[in-house]
């Protein structure tokens, strides 16, 4: 049988998708919080944005939307622990909005050294580009991740 | 050690680009560089799980959630999940959501001039059973026109929300009616390329699902990746 084709979540996802119980993500451990802006290749917010987080350490989901007056989002899970030897510890990002007829899939890297390391998946990763998937440490167990869907320091985006 | 289940990329040619111009939406939303194709570990062959504490029964009839009947064609649209080998997709959480009868959306941001329904809230949830069937109890939503070029109507549809076993499985769509005269001037349904592809998101009249003198029935099965047989599956 052949797949049914995607489309995109468009401006109203609010009204089936949005529910309270998922904007953290369960688990025990450190907390901390990651927060972001997801910009349009102009850099202009975006705030119809649907974000869905896999964190499959501790096998923990999360989805919210943007902002709608900044673009701007912010969540909470317990610090994400490597899987394996090479394996950077990580996060699942899922984007979704008006605009993209498809999911974006990228990571949420937290170890600035990794960008040096075996990850299989960073390592296939133009090196340049490799910042684009660290979140930055802004102290107090805060991380902050923007989102550029194009342009100058356009996120790298993958396919799975 | 366990062997991961093989999922196969063909099936990624069914969806549309990224960047698809006569969709205004997209082109400062699509990446410029390409993605970077990764192998599928752990992190994409996992995902979340729900259960019958993420949804009740009720939710799976949008007529139900006012006060009192909402206005329109009621409507059951039903079908199965299924994976590219035909397999059923059990206990899998499926959301919808849509406009109402006069093609209004329950939402602030939509200004559409068409009258909002008490009565429908416009939001549905409910687990695919053993089998992989889901079924919803509605109202057929209306068309509506939208900015994206002088006289644009979106056909009729009610979205989609599916995940499937893991990460990588994940889809949300957009399911239409047969025969909607809007279908040749809509450039999100035309972002998929193939037609053949595109029918595959279009529902079938299905007279059997019909219940007399109550509701028309839709029958729409939504097909989602599926991994080939694992090693493990051939025996050893």
């Amino acid at each position: 049988m052949s797949v049914t084709p995607s489309q995109t979540v468009g401006p109203y996802f609010q009204i089936g998708l949005i529910h309270e119980r998922w904007s953290s993500l369960a688990g025990n451990g450190e907390r901390i919080t990651i927060e972001g802006s997801v910009l349009d290749a102009e850099g202009v917010p975006v705030t119809d944005a649907m974000i869905e987080i896999w964190q499959p350490d501790n096998k923990a989901f999360g989805r919210f939307a943007t902002d709608p007056s900044t673009g701007r989002f912010a969540f909470e899970t317990s610090r994400p622990v490597s899987m394996g030897p090479d394996a950077a510890a990580h996060l699942c990002v899922g984007v979704f909005a008006r605009g993209l007829l498809k999911r974006l899939y990228t990571r949420i890297y937290f170890d600035p050294t990794a960008i040096n390391g075996n990850d299989p998946i960073l390592s296939l990763v133009p090196y340049a580009r490799r910042p684009t998937l660290v979140a930055v440490s802004t102290g107090d167990r805060r991380y902050r991740f923007d989102i550029r869907f194009a342009g100058e320091g356009e996120t790298v985006f993958l396919e799975c | 050690m366990s062997s991961l289940p093989v999922y196969s990329r063909e099936a990624l040619q069914a969806d549309p680009p990224y960047l698809h111009p006569p969709y205004a939406s997209t082109r400062l939303r699509s990446p410029r560089e390409p993605l970077v194709i990764v192998p599928h570990t752990l992190s994409e062959l996992s995902g979340p799980a729900f259960g019958h504490s993420d949804v009740r029964p009720e939710d799976a009839d949008l007529t139900a959630h006012g006060q009192g009947q909402p206005i329109g064609e009621r409507i059951i649209v039903h079908g199965r999940l299924l994976d590219e080998k035909g397999r059923a997709i059990p206990n899998s959480l499926v959301e919808v959501w849509q406009a109402n009868s006069t093609g209004r959306y329950r939402h602030a941001r939509d200004q559409h001039d068409a009258p909002l329904d008490p009565n429908f809230f416009g939001a549905g949830r409910c687990l695919t059973d053993a089998e992989g069937r889901y079924q919803f109890t509605t109202i057929r939503p209306g068309a509506y026109p939208w900015g994206n070029h002088p006289n644009a109507w979106r056909p009729a549809h009610i979205h989609f929300s599916l995940f499937g076993p893991c990460f990588l499985t994940r889809l949300v769509t957009q399911m239409y009616f047969p025969g909607d005269p809007l279908f040749p001037f809509d450039p999100i349904f035309h972002s998929v390329p193939d037609a053949k592809a595109r029918e595959r998101m279009i529902a079938r009249f299905d007279l059997q699902a019909t219940r007399p003198e109550w509701a028309l029935g839709f029958r729409f099965d939504i097909v989602l990746r599926g991994p080939e047989e694992t090693p493990m599956e051939h025996g050893r």
